[in-house]
């Protein structure tokens, strides 16, 4: 409960106990007072009475006569005269119910009055005693008629005084809810700094400590995001021709080479400038640098159609130029252009083509290779390029053995869709130090048939190729969303989302009706994983997908990290709860580079998750640099708790 | 507007003026609670009393009343409401045809007032009347002040349901004491009177 709710309804209490007891105390007086005044009155007729009595004498029709016209034209609730002698006895009494007072009331209020008695003489003869009973009934009816009054006055007193104490409160707290709002911006990791400073002297105190370290803690990220930015341009970028080098490409090569890429696959072009130690004895280093950007150049104009390229700078003399989705044809056509114009520079430079020459080995490749083969095809090509009379030279990779063709996958995905036969797996995310399950990462099986269970590495690279892929993630949500799944109750799941599916036109309104519509079901906590190459845009659609995830209680992930982005801001504005990145990936960061990268993260609350991970050799060495949790084969080694 | 206003405030005011003492649907209600005669005889006070008599003198009035209430048969209130005393409403005396002495003065008081009767001249007398066999009994009678403050007996006459003439005081030598004369709606109001006032004006049947 809040400051402000605990001290409004301590005060609050206050209030109404105080009211209360001025009321009550108000209502028991006016009681006493009525009831005293009803006996005094009453006392006061029976004096009336017993004269008008006496003047009756001893005729007992004057005496009934005489009370009636008494009762009748006063407020008692009894008159009853009984002669000494007992010879007669005449009462007139009041039994009607109190008239607008409820039963309640009356039996709550309860008021006593003393019966009045009073001897009644004729001359010198006692004739009888006459007792009379007042009216309660008026008693009730003033004292209910205050009652009410009471409690309306009480009702209005109580909400007037909530009001002001409400204005009061939200006045005197209103610097508590800034401290609040930046606290919970701290615990949100934002660095909100608090420009009104409050003038309560504690209030000020608190705001001015939580400024200062908020800074500081900005300060860290600054310093962090500086020196990561600087780290990533000395560590995947060639100073000379600011080309990526072979690092980036390397990290980047697992986004393009993995059972699920959106691309079957492209050609890698790899060239190399022979005669370069000629060269630099002719021209000199600085004119053999100018030719390299030059021929960086002509690498870049050649192959601008493809968005996707990237061409990197190897070593000294070799260059990789990767182009996803290029086929044979048009690679030969661009290595071609690019040996013509590089020839055209090479004799600009005054340099022998003889001597000094561009060769460029392409190797053709597929999403199921490992990098270590894609580099030693590539090299193998490069080399026969070396010694054919074009320096030109094409290597293929046999083409792909599918299991079964195209239009059957068609029919097995398009019927696992229709009929519900796509299933949730899960694979651990352990931290190793604290031997815990961190999160457990979705993925999914195809159950074709009884018999038949296909896993998301068969299945789904057949979907890419099928264009099935958005249509198995559309299905995905529905299934998370929809169905109560209770395999997952009170855990914490990872489920990653593709780029080319978090970007298609629909994907976000379609996701946002699901959420909006589902996700208070979820019987678990759910992480959605973006692609880094989508996060690091921090574009309007990411910022829209974070504020829909927020608003459902959805945390956001961050995979196939390599840091590659010109600025890191984005994480501190989009706060994912741990970022993903390939185990070489971290491995192969420098010391700076990763404690730049740490400083950002944990200044942010950022988790570091290494995924891929196959061995403990590689958990040790990831130990080492203070990663801790993984993902990969190597967690089944590990025995969690 | 001012127009609609006038024609609200006219309606109101019509309403109010014919709020009868007497009206076709309590003639009904006492049908259906008592009998047809008991109808017949609400009927007969518009007709016979009401209608006639509404620009006759005080005496005539005081007359033709005084013998109509008392064609109605006398019984104590135990026997008629089972306790020893009430004041019942000119509907529940007229509707039961029975009542005691401040029954037959209640009922003769509101047809007068509503003959147009000046309230002032009217009172509720407690009395001590002596019966033939000579036994004194507590009595109630309704007393018509000829004037305004009376100085003789012959300025008040009486109404009572022992007597079918409306004489003077002088002329009733049974009544042997007068005990209190009230009128609730030009004196003080009893808390008698204030529930008499309220049964009468939900017309209690």
């Amino acid at each position: 409960m809040s400051l402000f709710k605990q001290m409004a309804l301590a005060i609050s209490l206050i209030i109404i106990i105080l009211l209360g007891a001025v009321m009550a105390i108000n209502y028991q007086s006016s009681k006493r007072d009525m009831i005293q005044s009803l006996y005094e009155t009453t006392v006061n007729n029976i004096s009336s009475i017993t004269s008008q009595l006496s003047e009756a004498g001893n005729s007992p029709a004057l005496i009934t006569s005489t009370i009636d016209a008494e009762f009748d034209s006063g407020y008692y609730k009894k008159i009853d005269f009984e002669s000494n002698d007992g010879s007669f006895s005449y009462k007139q009494e009041d039994i009607d119910p109190v008239n607008g007072v409820p039963t309640w009331f009356i039996n709550f209020t309860n008021i006593k009055l003393d019966t009045v008695t009073s001897d009644v003489s004729s001359g010198w003869n006692m004739i009888g005693i006459v007792s009379v009973d007042g009216d309660t009934g008026i008693v009730y009816k003033a004292l209910y008629k205050m009652f009410v009054q009471l409690l309306y006055i009480f009702a209005i007193s109580v909400s007037v005084s909530l009001i002001i104490l409400s204005i009061m409160l939200s006045i005197i707290l209103k610097p508590l809810k800034g401290v609040q709002k930046q606290a919970e911006a701290v615990i949100r990791n934002e660095f909100i700094l608090q420009e009104n400073i409050p003038y309560t002297k504690e209030f000020k105190d608190v705001v001015l400590g939580m400024n200062n370290m908020v800074s500081k803690v900005k300060a860290m990220f600054d310093k962090g995001n500086e020196e990561l930015k600087r780290q990533k341009e000395l560590e995947y970028i060639d100073q000379t021709t600011k080309l990526r080098n072979r690092k980036y490409l390397i990290d980047k090569l697992p986004e393009y080479l993995k059972i699920d890429a959106r691309s079957k696959g492209g050609v890698n072009m790899l060239a190399a400038l022979s005669g370069v130690i000629e060269a630099n004895e002719k021209i000199g280093h600085q004119e053999v640098d100018k030719l390299f950007n030059e021929i960086a150049n002509i690498f870049r104009e050649e192959v601008a159609y493809y968005e996707e390229n990237i061409i990197a700078r190897m070593n000294g003399t070799e260059f990789s130029i990767f182009i996803p989705e290029c086929n044979s044809k048009n690679a030969i056509a661009m290595a071609e252009a690019i040996l013509k114009k590089s020839s055209k520079i090479i004799q600009e430079h005054k340099l022998n083509t003889g001597e000094t020459f561009l060769s460029i080995g392409l190797y053709e490749y597929n999403y199921q290779e490992s990098i270590g083969k894609l580099l030693s095809q590539s090299d193998n090509a490069l080399a026969q390029a070396k010694f054919n009379d074009t320096n030109i030279h094409l290597a293929q990779v046999g083409n792909i053995t599918e299991v079964m063709g195209k239009d059957a996958w068609r029919e097995i995905i398009n019927d696992a869709i229709q009929n519900n036969k796509l299933k949730f797996i899960s694979w651990s995310t352990v931290d190793v130090k604290n031997k815990k399950i961190a999160h457990k990462a979705l993925s999914l099986t195809l159950q074709a048939s009884e018999e038949k269970i296909y896993y998301y590495g068969q299945f789904m690279a057949p979907a890419n190729q099928a264009g099935l892929s958005d249509d198995i993630y559309r299905n995905v949500l529905k299934m998370l969303f929809k169905n109560d799944d209770d395999n997952f109750k009170g855990a914490v799941c990872s489920l990653r989302l593709p780029f080319e599916f978090l970007t298609l036109s629909n994907t976000y309104e379609e996701m946002k009706t699901l959420l909006n519509s589902y996700t208070l079901k979820l019987p678990f906590k759910l992480i959605i994983e973006m692609p880094d190459k989508l996060v690091s845009q921090n574009s309007e659609l990411v910022k829209d997908y974070k504020r829909l995830f927020e608003k459902n209680h959805i945390e956001m992930g961050v995979f196939e990290f390599i840091g590659e982005s010109i600025d890191y801001q984005y994480l501190q504005e989009l706060r994912p709860v741990y970022i993903k990145g390939e185990s070489s990936y971290f491995l192969s960061q420098s010391d700076q580079s990763l404690s730049a990268l740490r400083l950002i993260t944990d200044s942010v609350g950022i988790a570091l998750i290494a995924s891929g991970v196959m061995d403990m050799q590689t958990v040790e060495e990831l130990q080492k640099r203070d990663i801790h949790t993984i993902q990969g084969k190597a967690t089944e080694l590990i025995k969690t708790y | 507007m001012k127009i609609i206003l006038s024609c609200f405030i006219t309606i109101l005011l019509y309403v109010n003026l014919h709020a009868q003492l007497i009206d076709q649907q309590i003639a009904n209600a006492a049908e259906i609670k008592y009998n047809r005669f008991a109808k017949n005889r609400f009927l007969d006070i518009n007709n016979s009393l009401l209608d006639k008599l509404r620009g006759a003198s005080d005496i005539k009035k005081l007359n033709v009343v005084n013998t109509w209430v008392n064609q109605i048969r006398y019984k104590s209130d135990k026997k008629v409401y089972g306790v020893s005393d009430y004041w019942a409403t000119l509907y529940e005396f007229v509707g039961k045809n029975k009542g005691d002495c401040e029954d037959y003065t209640i009922t003769k008081y509101y047809i007068l007032k509503e003959l147009g009767i000046d309230p002032k001249r009217l009172k509720f007398t407690y009395v001590v009347y002596k019966n033939r066999r000579g036994k004194r009994i507590s009595h109630m009678v309704l007393t018509y002040l000829k004037v305004a403050r009376p100085t003789s007996k012959d300025d008040i006459l009486i109404l009572g349901n022992n007597n079918r003439l409306v004489l003077p005081a002088s002329k009733r030598p049974d009544i042997i004491k007068v005990i209190k004369m009230i009128n609730g709606d030009t004196g003080a109001k009893s808390k008698k009177w204030k529930r008499l006032e309220a049964n009468m004006k939900r017309k209690k049947l």
